[in-house]
């Protein structure tokens, strides 16, 4: 393959990941992608996490369900390219029913479930566990993809800290369900007994009684219950786990990574980028989103670049003098000083704001372009995202025309 | 809602930051640990994330905290609580475990047992806050007057408070249950505790900050007294979108963009600010509480304008944004 491209992607990718810090706008790009796809003649369904009451308005659903849900492209009034009519669903993830249901589809009969459900490390272990929300989304997503009723799925990614919990929730719960503690807990012959648990050596002997010093008595029994509960499951869970991780890191995902426009977050972006190389993720292209627009012809940097002093006195003098021309001979050239100094440092703020962006853009483009990937700009609308249109432009914007690179003062 | 006049921020003992991820929780910390130690407290700012962040804020070419830390500035101490240094601290000083607990939390098995289990981080996290606003100097005083938590982000953020109460729940005995019980009560504690939620005048993160305050008041139970709307615009755009109308549009300049190019910017500007106020009155009123501005500050042509410069605005009176229309920021929009 050459340079990746978007539209290649969302003509041929099974699934499209969108990933990125928080705040940078996933949920809106991914709807925006979906709309693409299925334009395209893809059957195609967004699956969102937690979005927008406005986004689910833009997408014409009064609210979001975690179930698919059909959005009427008609509205739109163009004809798609493949003549077909276009088919995208959108649905939000619930990881919490998810993660019960997954269970209850794992286990063989109703005592099982009743003891798993009941017992005490369960429920924490589904609300808290590190990553459960996120196992449960790439479960939900494994089943959609063979389900058979979709091309494509985007995929807009929870928000996190640490850049890919998801990513690696499936391997460490494989991990932990393959690991020597689990198995030492859930042999029968050996949690009977606690003489039993010296075969195991001592150091995990000493391991869990640590644990049982620390977590109270009760707390080894308890959960050896539970893991003894889902070892019937953990072979099913351990094979959901590895696939779920084939199909996210394969060949048929691709990754869209976001950030946000403003000065200073290229720095996160990187990080990010870093570790989903670590991953050794499919990246396919990079999308700045909200970028200020820039009416000027001349760059921001270089319009503060020439507002020096001397020069800026200059052009004070000439709005001073229109604005005294304006108000008739008798104010008083003096008058003007606060409403020249509320423009200019309006101006400046804006000029600023656009300085910090085209820098944090043309650095990204040029990293992008390093690894032969797009860099897309998205401009900051006046209004937020309400309309299917809306959402419409955004991304045919993005299938367009990715980010040259542009002179700035960062070259 | 009594609108009394709220306590200052550095009076509270212990102070956890959160909300939605890229609102600005660090900056918000940074400026209030600026700020309290200005005002000659002894401060101590903590951060919960792996990826450090704070010392970039105080210094050129930051070096790493770690969990020990050190002092930034006089009075300010920052460190950052990695969970698995907590842990080992936990083991060895709270129970007063031996040398031996070293080999054991270094077994890959408990390494893998750690990355499974269920809320060990946070709750370890909350355990050495605690421990810290428990710390006292030879003379029985407080060491610290007030801390600072740089929290992780709502929707971990949430699971991060709640983690002492499940913990309790699931076990039934034992020095944990016991320990998260103290956590619990200083969290609680609403002399002590203070959460402060920090949004930016924004639909999504309005929205989040909304579940926030709903559940600090509900199952947290934690108080909650303000929130910081960070990044509002200053509000001059009109002013200067008013004076420009007065300039004929033909009007030559040197440096400046011509006069329709800066009526494009600032019609732009407008309209975004007319969405972030309208956003700022939708938190205020969904929450039922009071908002801390926290301006954009870009500055003018060639001002240098740090963070620091502006540390005291965050003590800024609370205010509730005035009211004239109930309309949803949605429809007003269009």
């Amino acid at each position: 393959m050459t340079q990746l491209s978007l539209d290649a992607s969302l003509r041929h990718a099974r699934i499209l990941v969108c990933a990125g810090t928080g705040g940078v706008g996933k949920t809106t790009i991914a709807a925006a992608l979906s709309i693409q796809a299925a334009l395209l003649g893809r059957r195609t369904l967004v699956l969102t996490i937690d979005p927008a009451k406005r986004l689910a308005n833009a997408l014409g659903l009064e609210s979001l369900r975690a179930e698919p849900t059909a959005v009427d492209l008609s509205k739109l009034g163009i004809p798609d390219e493949n003549s077909a009519t276009p088919s995208l669903d959108a649905m939000m993830l619930d990881a919490k029913p998810t993660f019960d249901r997954l269970i209850e589809r794992l286990t063989k009969n109703e005592n099982e479930l009743r003891r798993i459900f009941e017992n005490r490390i369960y429920e924490q272990l589904s609300s808290a566990l590190a990553g459960s929300r996120e196992y449960a989304a790439m479960e939900q997503v494994h089943e959609l993809v063979h389900s058979g009723l979709y091309d494509l799925i985007v995929l807009d990614t929870p928000p996190a800290d640490h850049a890919l919990d998801f990513l690696r929730a499936p391997r460490r719960l494989r991990d932990f369900l393959e690991s020597r503690f689990v198995a030492t807990l859930v042999r029968p012959a050996v949690s009977a007994s606690r003489i039993g648990m010296r075969l195991f050596g001592r150091p995990l002997q000493r391991m869990l009684g640590l644990l049982e010093r620390i977590a109270g008595v009760g707390f080894l029994d308890d959960l050896t219950e539970f893991l003894k509960a889902i070892d019937g499951l953990s072979t099913g869970f351990r094979e959901r786990a590895t696939r779920v991780e084939e199909l996210l890191l394969g060949q048929d995902t691709g990754f869209v990574l976001i950030s946000s426009a403003s000065s200073g977050h290229q720095a996160s972006t990187l990080e990010f980028m870093t570790e989903l190389d670590r991953f050794e993720v499919p990246l396919v292209a990079l999308v700045v989103n909200r970028l200020r627009p820039w009416p000027p012809n001349t760059p921001p940097f270089a319009i503060r670049e020439r507002c020096h002093e001397s020069v800026m006195l200059r052009d004070e003098e000439r709005l001073r003098e229109a604005l005294l021309r304006g108000a008739g001979h008798h104010a008083e050239a003096e008058s003007f000083d606060a409403e020249i100094s509320a423009l200019t440092q309006a101006i400046a703020e804006y000029t600023q704001i656009c300085v910090g962006e085209q820098e944090s853009v043309s650095i990204l483009t040029k990293i992008a372009a390093q690894r032969r990937l797009h860099c897309h700009t998205v401009a900051e609308l006046e209004a937020d995202v309400a309309h299917l249109d809306g959402l419409f432009e955004i991304g045919a914007t993005l299938r367009a025309k990715p980010h040259e690179l542009a002179p700035s003062p960062i070259q | 809602m009594t609108k009394e006049a709220l306590r200052d921020l550095t009076d509270f003992r212990l102070v956890i930051v959160t909300g939605k991820g890229g609102t600005g929780k660090t900056t918000v910390c940074c400026r209030l640990a600026e700020a309290a130690r200005r005002a000659g407290k002894h401060v101590l700012l903590a951060e919960t994330s792996p990826i450090e962040s704070i010392a970039a804020y105080f210094e050129k070419a930051p070096r790493p905290l770690g969990y020990k830390g050190r002092d930034l500035r006089k009075n300010l101490h920052a460190l950052r609580l990695d969970p698995h240094e907590a842990l080992a601290d936990y083991v060895r000083v709270q129970l007063g475990l031996g040398v031996l607990t070293d080999r054991i939390l270094r077994l890959e098995t408990f390494q893998q047992l750690l990355e499974a289990a269920p809320g060990w981080r946070e709750l370890i996290i909350l355990g050495k806050i605690w421990h810290l606003e428990q710390k006292r100097d030879p003379v029985g005083a407080h060491v610290y007057d007030l801390l600072i938590v740089d929290a992780p982000s709502t929707g971990h953020g949430l699971t991060f408070l709640d983690v002492p109460r499940v913990v309790q729940q699931a076990l039934r005995s034992g020095p944990l249950a016991r320990h998260a019980s103290w956590v619990e009560a200083l969290i609680h504690d609403p002399e002590r505790t203070l959460l402060l939620p920090v949004t930016t005048p924004e639909d999504l993160p309005v929205q989040e900050t909304h579940e926030l305050v709903s559940r600090a008041r509900g199952d947290l139970g934690v108080f909650v007294d303000r929130i910081v709307v960070n990044r509002m615009p200053t509000g001059r755009t009109c002013e200067a979108l008013g004076i420009l109308e007065k300039i004929p549009g033909d009007l030559t300049l040197e440096c400046l963009p011509s006069i329709p190019e800066m009526h494009s910017m600032l019609e732009h500007s407008a309209k975004r600010d007319h969405i972030a106020f309208a956003e700022r009155e939708r938190v205020s009123n969904l929450c039922h509480l009071p908002v801390v501005d926290q301006p954009v500050f870009p500055g003018g042509f060639g001002v240098d304008t740090g963070w620091a410069k502006h540390a005291e605005t965050i003590l800024n009176a609370a205010t509730w944004p005035i009211s004239d229309s109930t309309a949803d920021p949605a429809e007003v929009d269009r």
